[in-house]
């Protein structure tokens, strides 16, 4: 009898620290959704079929996307994605694109007609310009995503590789 | 002599230097100059001069005043401009005539300013090759208390230093006090090791003949890597530099005493630095010398003057321990190649696995466990590596040369420490577009409610009007009935 | 320029010096059965080596070159009891080379101290043929050739003698009260003062560092005086703690290999600190009557553990 009431006693207080932990712990957010997010390139160039790098997280975290979507995280990505989730290594999909080295956009000016369309499409509000002025890209700031080549009207803008970190 | 006290760590080395030979030999004219573009630190000397152009002995040929300047070692005319990522040159194809941009009148300290110093080309040649005016501005920033001149050639071999001081000791104090003048240190110390007895005497003389009331010099044991700058301050000052520190929150700059030299020869006549003194050694060298390069001499010409005709050798830039591969020998004398190596192609010695005995950890002067950096870097682990502090490792070589396996510790961990740059690099970059693809998207947000909100308004504004328009029918309708009744009441009170 | 002053192989070289003065003793008293030992042990070694070596694609002698697996091997040799059945070390020596050392990659890959691990698996195994103890060989009567005969038609109840911490435990079990032991008249304490002078000798080559010895040590000296403080009746004195068994063996010669050791120096004094307390506690509390092999790999078994926490601190 005494036995069996110091064992709801425990069973209670140990309920109870675990409910005081998880108040104590709780995780604002979906901890996993960052965790992918933080390997993510944050190219936010949508070649994952996704609008952006948090959005294939989120479907990653849900189960509803495969982890060789992400062209510009590389084998690399694939890998520590893997990791992370769990899941076998699978080689990159081409679908998607292939891994390359980092680009960078630069807007011919000479060609540029200031239709601010590349503007728009930026992720990453990396283009400066105003309406029928010429346009610029913030080379810093460039993901080299290529979403601002469709839109544009007169192909003035073109990929070239960026200069990486100097050692 | 001052007693000085030593670092920890590190490895005792036979000096095996070059003799001094006076007066220094000098590499005879050459046809073609390759002047690279590219100093260490990533910086990019942008080319002022076009293909055709004529130039001067002397003549800045590229950089602007925010980038270190390059300028002409000889007269003749622009052969080509080289702007790719890694050979970036610009050839000079020598006419004979050796002419040069006219001398100029000793300037003060105080009438200079950083810009100045950088156009004047001026790069750390004890190696490291760092622009030298950055660290001047860093220096300003710092208010240094102390410059010390690094005369400390601890890697076996390389000789300039002792050439430098036999031949030239005069320009040396008078770029030495300059520079101390300039940084607005109050004293200066020109540190030498211990066996280079020779250019002790010379400096103590020349020192005793001047008025160089701030100068002294001192010496520090003979011990590898006693010349890296970190060591150095330590053996100094007498406490080791902490993990991240420079020598400049120490109140300490320091110099090589190559740049010391040229700064002097600029200071007083203008020369930019256009020649270095390059120790060509090796087994496969039969005149090992210390002689006076002009910056952009090709390689082969040295290999050639030095009389090294063995077909089957490898050319290093460096001394023995710290030297690295020329991938060719097209490359070009740089501002920073101390030591060229001629050596016989040797078959690399097998390393075999790591025991972690931990004679690496004795022998590292930055207090580092290269074997749990091995360990890491084995499994590409660089967060792990980072933790083991990685880069704090200065790449001396100390674990190479004791490593009983024979691993080549230090090449692994300069690969490491790239990749690290690399990544931090990468993960800022991505945190950036990141934050501005929030911004963007919050803005967006932001744009559409308010669009949305546009939108319900003018329905609900719409609305009312319908409303107003349905109120206005029933009304009319009211007053049509009206009117129909009144028109019939008035019809029937007709009738 | 670029050869070290000493090569990998030297450094074995240099160990197997050093376990000189401990063999020899241990032939001096305990005679030819320990040669024995020394012989089938390397030899069972090193054709394990290389037949596992062929099977994973190296050159079969390539691990010969490093002399390590020989260290092991006799470091095992000198651990288990001098009359043996024959196929007990070479039993004992392929275990250790092949689950201790190869199946986790070869040199420099182990995380337990490969000897250690080949002993363990002979005292779990085997716990009669390891811990039965001759007298001194002249007081034995045997002959030579009385080795190569069946060990189990051997005179034992004759020639057996327990070892101190053997008479220890027996004592107490039995409800006895212990007495100081004569450390003098043991071979053990003889030979584990043979093992110092060989640890002496790898600290001045600096082939190892004093860390691990030091607080290894230290930790069971403690130990052993606190509780021989509390009632002398039932523990045994420090000097007879540090004296007997492998003691000093494990403290300068096994639980300072470097593989499987932490690197850094803190996390080393924690780590001969855990030993020093292991085996403590195992001899005095468990069921074997020396634990210093356990404790070593249970302390292996902690060593990334302490060199993670300590990483980054020198």
């Amino acid at each position: 009898m005494i036995a069996a009431l110091c064992f709801a006693l425990l069973c209670a207080l140990a309920g109870f620290l675990l409910w005081m932990a998880s108040r104590r712990f709780a995780v604002k957010g979906n901890p996993l959704v960052d965790e992918i997010d933080a390997i993510l390139p944050q190219t936010q160039c949508a070649q994952c079929n996704y609008p952006g790098c948090r959005p294939y997280a989120e479907a990653l975290a849900n189960g509803e996307a495969e982890i060789n979507q992400c062209p510009p995280g590389g084998e690399s990505g694939v890998r520590a994605l893997a990791e992370l989730l769990g899941r076998e290594v699978i080689p990159l999909n081409v679908e998607h694109g292939e891994a390359k080295v980092p680009h960078l956009a630069i807007i011919d000016e000479a060609v540029c007609i200031g239709c601010t369309k590349c503007i728009q499409a930026c992720p990453v509000d990396a283009i400066l310009g105003a309406a029928k002025l010429m346009h610029t890209v913030i080379a810093d700031e460039c993901t080299g995503c290529e979403l601002c080549l469709p839109p544009c009207p007169v192909d003035c803008i073109e990929m070239v590789p960026a200069t990486g970190v100097q050692p | 002599m001052k007693e000085t006290s030593v670092f920890s760590g590190g490895v005792r080395l036979e000096p095996n230097k070059v003799a001094t030979q006076l007066p220094t030999p000098q590499l005879p004219p050459q046809p073609l100059y390759a002047v690279p573009l590219n100093t260490r630190g990533g910086q990019f000397a942008e080319p002022r001069v076009q293909v055709g152009d004529a130039v001067l002995g002397g003549q800045l040929i590229a950089g602007a005043r925010s980038k270190v300047g390059a300028h002409s070692p000889v007269s003749g005319l622009v052969k080509s401009v080289q702007t790719e990522n890694n050979k970036a040159c610009i050839v000079i194809e020598a006419d004979g005539l050796q002419q040069k941009i006219p001398a100029r009148p000793p300037v003060h300290p105080a009438s200079v300013s950083i810009d100045d110093l950088r156009e004047a080309g001026l790069t750390g040649m004890g190696g490291a090759g760092f622009p030298t005016a950055d660290k001047l501005q860093a220096a300003g920033l710092n208010k240094p208390k102390m410059l010390l001149i690094n005369a400390v050639e601890c890697e076996p071999l390389i000789s300039c230093d002792a050439q430098l001081i036999a031949e030239d000791a005069k320009t040396i104090l008078f770029g030495a006090d300059w520079l101390r003048q300039f940084s607005g240190a109050y004293h200066c110390q020109i540190v030498l090791e211990d066996h280079s007895v020779d250019s002790h005497k010379i400096l103590t003389t020349a020192l005793s003949d001047s008025d160089f009331d701030a100068i002294s010099i001192s010496t520090v044991p003979t011990r590898y890597p006693a010349g890296s700058e970190r060591q150095l301050v330590h053996a100094i000052t007498g406490t080791a530099l902490l993990p991240g520190e420079r020598p400049l929150d120490k109140g300490v700059l320091v110099q090589n005493i190559g740049t010391v030299h040229a700064l002097g020869h600029w200071a007083q006549d203008g020369t930019p630095l256009t020649k270095r003194l390059v120790t060509v050694a090796g087994n496969a060298c039969p005149t090992p010398q210390t002689l006076w390069c002009p910056i952009g001499t090709p390689v082969a010409a040295l290999v050639e003057y030095v009389g090294a005709t063995e077909k089957n050798v490898d050319l290093f830039q460096g001394g023995p321990v710290m030297g690295q591969p020329l991938s060719d020998a097209t490359a070009a004398v740089s501002k920073h190649m101390q030591c060229l190596r001629i050596e016989i192609e040797a078959k690399k010695p097998e390393a075999i696995a790591c025991i972690r005995c931990g004679d690496c950890a004795e022998a590292c002067p930055e207090h580092l466990l290269p074997q749990q950096l091995h360990w890491q870097l084995q499994g590409d682990n660089l967060p792990g590596a980072q933790a083991e502090r990685l880069p704090d490792c200065i790449l001396c070589g100390c674990c190479d040369l004791v490593c009983p396996s024979l691993i080549p510790l230090s090449k692994q961990f300069a690969a490491g420490k790239s990749a690290l740059r690399l990544r931090q690099h990468t993960e800022l970059r991505a945190a950036k577009a990141k934050t501005r693809f929030d911004a963007r998207e919050l803005r967006l947000e932001e744009k559409e409610r308010e669009r949305q909100e546009r939108m319900k308004k003018r329905k609900a504004g719409t609305a009312k009007t319908d409303k107003q328009k349905a109120v206005a029918e029933a009304m009319a309708r009211a007053r049509a009935k009206r009117a129909e009744k009144a028109g019939t009441s008035k019809g029937d009170k007709d009738e | 320029m670029n050869s070290p002053t000493r090569k990998t192989h030297q450094v074995m070289n240099e160990v197997l010096l050093a376990c000189l003065p401990a063999a020899l003793m241990s032939v001096w008293f305990y005679g030819p059965g320990i040669v024995l030992n020394l012989i089938l042990a390397p030899l069972s070694a090193l054709a394990c080596e290389a037949v596992v070596s062929t099977m994973r694609g190296r050159p079969p002698m390539s691990t010969w070159a490093d002399r390590s697996t020989l260290v092991a091997a006799i470091l095992l040799a000198l651990s288990i009891p001098p009359i043996v059945p024959l196929w007990l070390p070479v039993i004992g020596a392929a275990i250790a080379v092949v689950v201790g050392k190869q199946l986790y990659g070869g040199l420099g890959q182990n995380p337990f101290n490969p000897a250690m691990v080949g002993y363990a698996a002979l005292l779990v195994s085997f716990p009669l043929e390891t811990s039965l103890w001759p007298t001194q060989w002249s007081e034995t009567g045997l002959t030579v050739t009385d080795l190569f005969t069946d060990y189990n038609t051997l005179p034992w109840d004759a020639i057996s003698s327990a070892t101190v911490l053997d008479a220890n435990n027996t004592t107490l079990r039995a409800g006895g009260e212990l007495r100081p032991n004569d450390l003098i008249a043991q071979p053990a304490s003889w030979i584990a003062f043979a093992w110092l002078l060989g640890g002496a000798w790898l600290l001045k080559r600096s082939i190892i560092s004093w860390h691990i010895p030091a607080s290894l040590l230290l930790a069971v000296a403690f130990m052993a005086s606190v509780f021989y403080l509390v009632d002398a009746t039932r523990y045994a004195s420090p000097l007879t703690h540090v004296f007997s068994g492998a003691c000093v063996m494990g403290a300068f010669f096994i639980a300072t290999d470097p593989v499987s050791a932490p690197a850094h120096r803190r996390a080393r004094i924690v780590f001969g600190l855990g030993i020093g307390v292991l085996i403590y506690v195992i001899r005095s509390w468990g069921s074997f009557p020396d634990g210093v092999a356990f404790a070593v790999l249970l302390m292996n078994l902690a060593a990334p553990a302490l060199d993670h926490l300590y990483r980054g601190r020198s």
